[in-house]
């Protein structure tokens, strides 16, 4: 039965999640040098199938062969090892890095253990080459489109030497010129020898691409079969197990209504003399290529990203919202294109997720299950829809793509908005669920209502729209009717004069794929400019002349010049230590995506320690040291630990190890314990001619920290599991591993801040940690120097410009003679102000 | 349509079983302490137990609203110490003052609370960074306003809130007016949660601020509103507080740590969209016969903070894994 060209063997695997059997005795191949397609519903046991070979799942049964040769993984990155890549739908990228960091992520090259950064910049150039791309090496991911990150993905797997390349659904969110690139690029790697597996819901792409498909259906596999034998209809036949009849809904046959919506010369920073009109009782399709602005048209008619020129009249009404609640006021409904992330409320019940609009209007103290709330009429919309789930009192998470989708369109039927606009309704969503929803658009509309239907599948929008308006920079490039020719939009929406097109026409696909190159160059060198925008002044740069400024203003005001001499600068740099050492450390944590609230507790133990062992003999100091620094470590990696294999939030773990930490030393401890012997002071005290020890050495520890972050691979590791925890670990890197490191390190770092305060104060107390509010400061100083708190964003010198402005702040008090209550008032205060304005200032990058 | 019915009845159960942890850890700790001391087990000492948990019950149903909008205020502790020593300065010690001075206190939290959600909402600051600095600056008047040193005392009219107890009521025979108004205040926040759309709107922010919003929920105000509860919580709690502490600076240290515990303990989920009055409660409950059970049992005073920690690991410990293992 095996196949002994095949070099993927997957048979009789079976997996069961609880007493759902996800895939039952399903058995598939692939060749090198063959495209092999698999299709079937949401929840046919696809993913499961992927995840499987992919070393995310294990399955429960059924072996796993490739080139003859029996394989088993535990972990994404043995999958990896064997040349397996996995292209997820939701893409893996990490947005704060640059592509080539994206590129070689888990298989960094290293000489030395160092990162190769200028080989890696080499490689990816190379990679992106092959695939004939031209994205530049240093962009970061999240400056670019959709198609390009796609592309990115597919270099990704080739640094890996692929030779297994799965794709689940790659296209899904890509227009039709870009789809049409991307399946040249599968097909390249076909000829290069690469085995494809090949998921999809689009059957004309997977006509033009696969070798073979096989059909599974429930979690069986019901057919493999030569493409050429498995017509699309015959393949939908076997996926849905019936004929799929009428799979887009009859048009209207009633004339044209009154006008509900009008667009007169509207535009913003996206979109420019944009007019449009929409009646009452029709489904306007919106089409054009991505980045044309038919999205953004979408988001400015519901008050996302509005317009700033022109008017906009809905029912002979001027509309002008602000806000998605005015829109919705105004009878206007909308149907995000990225359900995950702009629709559902993943934790709440169908129901809630069904009632959201409608308790967005109600009064904020009704009831919030009465009337056309209340859980039968929720229902009974919801069977209306056909909203398939067990329960609708279960979380809309366990529900298919296509129910949800369902589900969300109830939230806004349940309010009968007058105009409604669909954005990429059917992304995601298997057969049966895409002819359900065409039918929901169209009896809203024949209910009276007017549609709106933003779409980057051209057969949906020709499908189901009564007119199609077609979008290229930002403009209306044309109106066609319903129905017109796939030939005849693409040609609006590229720009080709018909006549063009046309003769174009007999050079088939490799002819449009061409044209195609065009577009993606100009999307190319648009992602270039606007990354361009993104450089401006480094938030560390800024902090530090900022906190010098103030400095020697005060100084200067206050005539205390003698400040500004080299002794002054030197104390300004002295009242950093403390708060820098642990900050550092925190910056590790935080990149991780992670937190470390045992801080300041961790660093009374290690100060009380400390002087407690060496009771002021020089004799105990080695000892004294390498114990506290050892505990340091041991909790810090208890911590990490705690919130890895426990799974438990951070901000508890590490919260509820500082309480036990605090509540034993206090408990043993109450007051001074020991003392350090002078030697030790020197620590704090001793300098190398006018620069003093301690601070040498934040210097260069925070120097050692920026070198490990940018050249070794733990540090690429940091960023990626605080960027992309799934993502990071899907690309083989051992998430775990990285988090309990670093806040291992972190622990170190709180060890020697107190080691510092034993040899400041030449002894310690249980309260030394908890009365300099290391804890909440270190944590702000970072976030005020850059870093993202939910992780993969920022860096050491960001937070030491941090710290020289909380030390600066410091020493400006002192020379104005606040006092020390005022103090923290004005110190809150600019904690706030200083995030304040970085936020403002990240959000100015983001419109 | 059985299948459908057998399911709800199991995914009622599932939430009840979430809520049980609390309860559960409550009446084991209950019961180890009426062990001790069997004087608990009268109604008279239930009450009085109450009485005392009153403050950290208040506080943390109003924490778990700005934790199920996905947020922390950790300003809390700071606004409690505040509201008992800016109580004693108000006052000055003449009762006819009192009433006055509570609505300021109530003003001054109420524009704490404002600012947060302000600056979460509005400036886009993350919550945890936006109410350390309220906790500095809440901190800093505080100091600022008694000199460093608190003086003055508060009258009987404002610490009756805290030790006042109503005698020969019917029934119970004792009942202390804190109990009364912790019962009142725990009505009026699970009302607001579970029986009013805001609670909705203010899981459907925590669960996913942005599809909120799409959906036409006014986000900003919602937040807004959950700051502006947590902090009339603070307050109300303070005011009980200085019925039974001393009028001191670190009469609210690290009670907003303590709430967040009650309500993770209670089944509430950091970062949003899960969470409810009655575990919320429960937590607090178990927090503070935890507390008492280690008074009772002679440890360390220092040993509470101890035993809070591990008790906030394993419950959340124990709840990721009761999940991983459905």
């Amino acid at each position: 039965m095996h196949d002994p060209l095949a070099r993927l063997a997957m048979d009789r695997i079976r997996k069961a999640f609880g007493s759902v059997v996800a895939l039952d005795d399903v058995s598939f191949d692939c060749r090198a040098g063959e495209v092999h397609a698999i299709v079937g519903e949401n929840g046919a046991g696809k993913s499961t199938l992927m995840r499987i070979l992919g070393g995310v799942y294990r399955p429960d049964s059924g072996t796993i062969a490739i080139d003859g040769r029996p394989v088993s993984f535990t972990h994404p990155s043995q999958a990896r090892r064997f040349g397996i890549s996995i292209i997820h739908q939701e893409l893996s990228l990490l947005p704060h890095r640059t592509v080539a960091e994206n590129v070689f992520l888990g298989v960094e090259p290293a000489r030395l253990g160092l990162l190769d950064r200028t080989a890696m910049r080499n490689g990816a150039r190379a990679l992106l080459a092959r695939l004939s791309s031209q994205i530049d090496c240093d962009t970061l991911a999240a400056d670019l489109s959709l198609a390009e990150q796609q592309i990115v993905e597919i270099a990704k797997s080739l640094a890996l030497d692929v030779r297994i390349l799965v794709m689940d659904e790659p296209t899904a969110a890509l227009d039709d010129s870009d789809t049409n690139r991307l399946l040249g690029l599968v097909e390249r790697l076909r000829a290069q020898g690469v085995a494809v597996v090949y998921v999809s819901h689009r059957f004309p792409e997977i006509g033009r691409i696969a070798d073979r498909i096989t059909v599974l259906k429930d979690g069986r596999r019901v057919a493999t079969e030569v493409a050429a034998e498995l017509p699309p209809a015959k393949a939908m036949r076997l996926m849905v197990g019936r004929p799929l009849s009428d799979f887009y809904p009859p048009r209207s046959v009633r004339p044209p209504a009154e006008e509900l919506l009008s667009l007169r010369g509207c535009g913003n920073r996206k979109l420019d003399d944009v007019d449009l009109d929409v009646r009452r009782g029709e489904i306007v399709g919106i089409a054009g290529l991505e980045g044309s602005g038919k999205s953004e048209l979408g988001r400015a008619i519901f008050g996302i990203d509005g317009f700033e020129r022109g008017t906009m009249r809905v029912a002979g009404a001027d509309y002008a919202p602000r806000s998605p609640r005015e829109a919705v006021r105004a009878g206007v409904g909308y149907l995000p294109d990225d359900r995950k992330r702009e629709g559902l409320l993943l934790q709440q019940s169908v129901r809630d997720n069904a009632t959201l609009t409608m308790r967005a209007l109600a009064r904020v103290l009704a009831r919030p299950a009465v009337g056309a709330m209340a859980d039968v009429a929720t229902d009974q919309r919801l069977q209306r829809l056909d909203v398939r789930a067990g329960d609708f009192g279960q979380p809309i998470r366990e529900l298919s793509g296509g129910n949800q989708q369902k589900a969300i369109v109830a939230r806004w039927l349940a309010c009968g908005p007058a105009l409604f606009v669909f954005a990429e309704p059917t992304r995601g969503i298997d057969v049966a669920a895409k002819a359900a929803i065409y039918r929901i658009m169209r009896g809203i509309a024949d209910d009276g209502a007017a549609v709106v239907l933003i779409s980057s599948e051209l057969p949906e929008v020709i499908g189901v729209s009564d007119r199609i308006v077609v979008m290229r920079d930002g403009r209306v490039a044309g109106v066609c009717a319903g129905g017109s020719t796939e030939e005849t939009v693409l040609a609006l929406a590229i720009g080709h004069a018909p006549a063009l097109a046309a003769e174009a026409a007999p050079l088939g696909a490799t002819a449009r794929a061409e044209g195609d190159v065009t577009s993606i160059d100009a999307l190319t060198t648009a992602t270039a400019r606007r990354s361009l925008d993104r450089r401006r002044v480094p938030i560390p740069l800024l902090l530090l002349l900022g906190s010098l400024l103030l400095f020697v203003v005060t100084a200067l005001l206050t005539g205390q010049s003698s400040q500004l001499s080299a002794a002054g600068s030197v104390g300004l740099a002295q009242r950093m230590v403390g708060l820098g050492l642990v900050a550092l450390g925190q910056t590790i944590v935080i990149l991780a995506g992670s937190i470390d609230l045992s801080v300041a507790p961790l660093i009374s133990v290690a100060a009380v320690g400390a002087s407690f062992l060496m009771q002021g003999q020089v004799a105990n100091v080695p000892m004294a040291v390498t114990l506290v620094m050892a505990t340091a470590v041991f909790v810090g990696a208890v911590n990490g630990l705690i919130v890895t294999k426990l799974a438990v939030n951070p901000f508890i773990a590490t919260l509820g190890v500082g309480l036990i930490l605090q509540g034993l030393l206090s408990a043993t401890f109450s007051n001074f314990a020991g003392s350090v012997p002078e030697s030790f002071q020197a620590l704090a005290y001793g300098s190398i001619g006018p620069l003093p020890y301690s601070v040498v050495a934040l210097f260069v520890l925070a120097a050692c920290f920026a070198f490990m972050l940018k050249r070794t691979r733990f540090g690429a590791h940091l960023y990626a599991v605080g960027g992309n925890v799934d993502g990071a670990r899907l690309a083989g890197v051992r998430t775990n591993r990285v988090r309990i490191g670093a806040h291992a390190l972190c622990g170190a770092m709180a060890g020697l801040t107190g080691l510092y305060l034993a040899s400041r104060l030449r002894s310690g107390a249980p309260w030394v940690g908890h009365d300099g509010v290391y804890d909440l400061e270190s944590v702000a100083v970072a976030v005020i120097g850059g870093s993202l708190l939910a992780g993969g964003r920022g860096g050491v010198w960001g937070t030491m410009a941090g710290v020289l402005l909380f030390s600066t702040l410091d020493a400006v008090f002192n020379m104005t003679g606040v006092d020390a209550f005022s103090k923290q008032i004005l110190r809150g205060a600019i904690v706030i102000a200083a995030v304040a304005v970085y936020a403002v200032r990240s959000r100015g990058l983001a419109a | 349509m059985t299948a459908a019915v057998v399911s709800a009845s199991t995914s009622r159960w599932r939430g009840l079983a979430r809520t049980n942890v609390a309860v559960l850890l409550f009446l084991l700790l209950y019961a180890a302490i009426a062990i001790q001391q069997p004087s608990y087990l009268e109604p008279a000492g239930l009450l009085n137990f109450l009485r005392r948990a009153a403050p950290l019950a208040i506080l943390a149903c109003g924490q778990l609203f700005v934790l199920v909008a996905g947020g922390f205020d950790l300003s809390m502790g700071a606004l409690v110490t505040l509201t008992v020593l800016g109580g004693s300065m108000l006052i000055g010690g003449d009762p006819a003052q009192t009433w006055w001075a509570i609505g300021v206190l109530f003003a001054i939290g109420l524009a704490a609370g404002l600012v947060n959600g302000a600056i979460v909402g509005v400036l886009r600051v993350p919550s945890i960074i936006a109410t350390l600095g309220m906790l500095l600056m809440l901190k800093g008047v505080a100091l600022v306003w008694s000199g460093g040193s608190p003086r003055g005392y508060l009258p009987d009219n404002f610490r009756m809130f805290g030790r006042l107890v109503f005698r020969d009521v019917p029934l119970v025979g004792t009942l202390p007016l804190a109990v009364i108004v912790l019962a009142a205040f725990v009505a009026v926040v699970a009302w607001l949660q579970h029986g009013s759309v805001f609670g909705k709107r203010v899981l459907a922010v925590g669960d996913n601020a942005v599809a909120a919003q799409l959906a036409g929920v006014p986000v900003r105000l919602t937040r807004l509103a959950a700051f502006a509860i947590s902090s009339i919580a603070a307050v109300t709690g303070g005011i009980m507080l200085g019925g039974f502490a001393g009028v001191s600076l670190d009469v609210g240290e690290g009670m907003e740590m303590q709430a967040i515990s009650a309500c993770v303990i209670g089944g509430t989920q950091l970062l949003g969209g899960r969470g409810s009055v009655a575990g919320a409660a429960a937590g607090a409950l178990s927090l503070y016969a935890l507390f008492t059970l280690l008074n009772l049992l002679g440890m360390p005073q220092p040993l509470r903070e101890t035993a809070q920690g591990l008790i906030l690991i394993s419950a959340v410990a124990a709840g990721t894994l009761r999940r991983r293992l459905e």
